[in-house]
Parts: C-alpha cells; sequence; structure tokens
C-alpha cells in the first residue's frame, strides 16, 4: 500500500492538468479529482476481484495520462508543466498556506476521534470488520487525507518527488520503532523536520525545493539505517499496536 | 553575522509561506503515508 501515495500524486497531475487548462482554481479542481481518483481506487479494490495495487496503477497511471495529454492537446497554456512535476516555491500562496492548516486540521481529528478504529483497520481490516469497524469509510477517509496533503505538498515537491516525501519519514520512523503510535508522531516530526530543513537549504544552495527536501529525507534514511545496524530495532519484527492504544 | 545570513530568507514572503507548507505538509504526509506503509 506504499505505492497509493506514488500513484495519488500521478493521479492529480490530471486534475492540475485540467484545472489549469480550464482556468479553475488549482486546489479546487485538482482537489476535487484527487478525491475522485481515491475514492475510485477504494471502491475497485474493495471489490476484490483485482489487487489494490493493480487497481492503484491503473487509475493513477489513467489520470497521470490524461494531464499529459490535456497539456499536449492545449500546447501548455496556462499552466508551468515543469513546476508541476519538480514542484516551485514561488507558486506558493497565502491560500496555500491555509489548505495545509485545514488538512493538518483535518488529519489531527481523524487521529484523535478516530484512533482505535484506525489502528484496527490498518492491523487487521477483516477482523475490525467483523467487530463493527467501517473498514470501508476508514479506508475512504484515510484516502482522502492522503489526497490532501498530496495536494498541499504538490507546489512544493512536484508530481515526481512526493512519493519520497510520503514513503521516507514512515520508513525511517519504522527503523527506529516496532510501536505503530510511535511510528505515527514520528514520521509527523521527520516530515515536518525534512521540510523545514529543506527549504532552508534550498534557499542557501539555490537549488530548486523539491529536490533538497528529497536528500535531507534520503540522507536521513541513511544514517539512521547505518546507525541502527542490522540489529536495529524493529528491523526484522512485525509492527505492533501500541500497549495504551 | 552568520546569524543575519541564514535568517535573511525570512524576509520574503515566498520563503516563508514555503517553509509553513514545506514543514506542515511534510509532517501530514508522514502521518498519512505511515498508516498506508503498514498495510500488507
Amino acid at each position: 500500500m506504499s505505492y497509493i501515495g506514488h500513484g495519488l500524486s500521478h493521479a492529480i497531475f490530471g486534475g492540475f492538468a485540467a484545472s489549469t487548462l480550464l482556468g479553475i482554481n488549482f486546489l479546487l479542481g485538482a482537489g476535487a479529482w484527487g478525491v475522485a481518483s481515491a475514492l475510485m481506487i477504494n471502491g475497485v479494490t474493495r471489490r476484490r476481484v483485482i489487487r489494490s495495487d493493480a487497481a492503484i496503477g491503473v487509475i493513477t497511471t489513467a489520470s497521470f495520462a490524461l494531464g499529459l495529454a490535456l497539456f499536449a492537446f492545449f500546447d501548455g497554456e496556462g499552466g508551468s508543466f515543469d513546476a508541476a512535476l519538480f514542484g516551485s516555491i514561488l507558486g506558493v500562496g497565502t491560500q496555500d498556506v491555509i489548505a495545509i492548516a485545514v488538512v493538518s486540521v483535518l488529519a489531527s481529528t481523524l487521529v484523535f476521534l478516530r484512533y482505535r478504529a484506525l489502528l484496527f483497520t490498518t492491523f487487521d481490516p477483516e477482523v475490525a470488520e467483523v467487530s463493527g469497524v467501517n473498514t470501508a469509510r476508514m479506508d475512504a477517509l484515510l484516502m482522502l487525507v492522503l489526497a490532501g496533503s498530496i495536494l498541499a505538498t504538490m507546489k512544493i515537491l512536484g508530481v515526481t518527488l512526493i512519493a519520497a516525501a510520503l514513503v521516507i519519514p514512515p520508513a525511517v520512523a519504522r527503523m527506529l520503532t516496532t510501536s505503530f503510535s510511535r511510528m505515527l508522531w514520528m514520521s509527523s516530526a521527520i516530515g515536518a523536520c525534512c521540510g523545514f530543513v529543506g527549504m532552508n537549504l534550498s534557499y542557501h544552495l539555490d537549488v530548486q525545493s523539491g529536490p533538497t527536501i528529497v536528500l535531507v529525507a534520503a540522507t536521513m534514511f541513511a544514517v539512521v539505517f547505518m546507525a541502527t545496524g542490522p540489529l536495529g530495532r524493529g528491523r526484522n519484527r512485525d509492527l505492533r499496536p501500541a500497549r495504551a492504544g | 553575522m552568520i546569524a543575519a545570513e541564514l535568517l535573511r530568507p525570512f524576509e520574503f514572503e515566498f520563503f516563508r509561506n514555503g517553509l509553513v507548507v514545506a514543514t506542515m505538509a511534510g509532517a501530514c504526509a508522514g502521518w498519512s503515508a505511515s498508516t498506508s506503509c503498514s498495510r500488507a
């Protein structure tokens, strides 16, 4: 399922292309597109006829291809193709700050109110469903938060680099802990740290923000990987739910 | 001197906006992806 973030970022590119070419607000157009893609993937996956990776591959790649076709058809009018692919700090405005604040509040509220259901759905969806947890709704909520995070990050990192920002922080946290609750806050702290340090370095080194943030995250991954060694915490153990929940 | 140089980008609004979005988005991305990465 790590592939979902990568896939959704590509799906949202289709919405980015459509909204810029139609002159619709990026956050509204690409946001609606991202939500529709997330719900579509969730719907196809839950049929269980095909695996989730296949559903993600089909829907998101088709959406990305549609974005490319739209740019080619309209000759790239009204939007920066490079900025969409690789990110640009110059495109970030006050509305993006408001958007990420809204996504942060929604994500925090989801964890605060639905932590147990989230935990249960993550570790054992079949038993969770039997126990009365609406796993379809939890999956949809998670995908919506993920789509919101990608949407808010897209202008800084671009479509091609978002995957690293989504996968590296949890991967680093996973090497440091075997507790799911600790992994949640550690991933957030690592992601925030990479964003802060990467943005500052990008200014001083005069390198684009997206690649700098990803390189900071990759360096952190390499350092933690070497520091934890072959016997690093949890390297060979399964992730477990927190005792206190 | 070094501190002044380090703080110089904070004078620009685009940098402040970018920094806030990158930091908060990093946190959100880390959180939301950790749930999907924990799945089978």
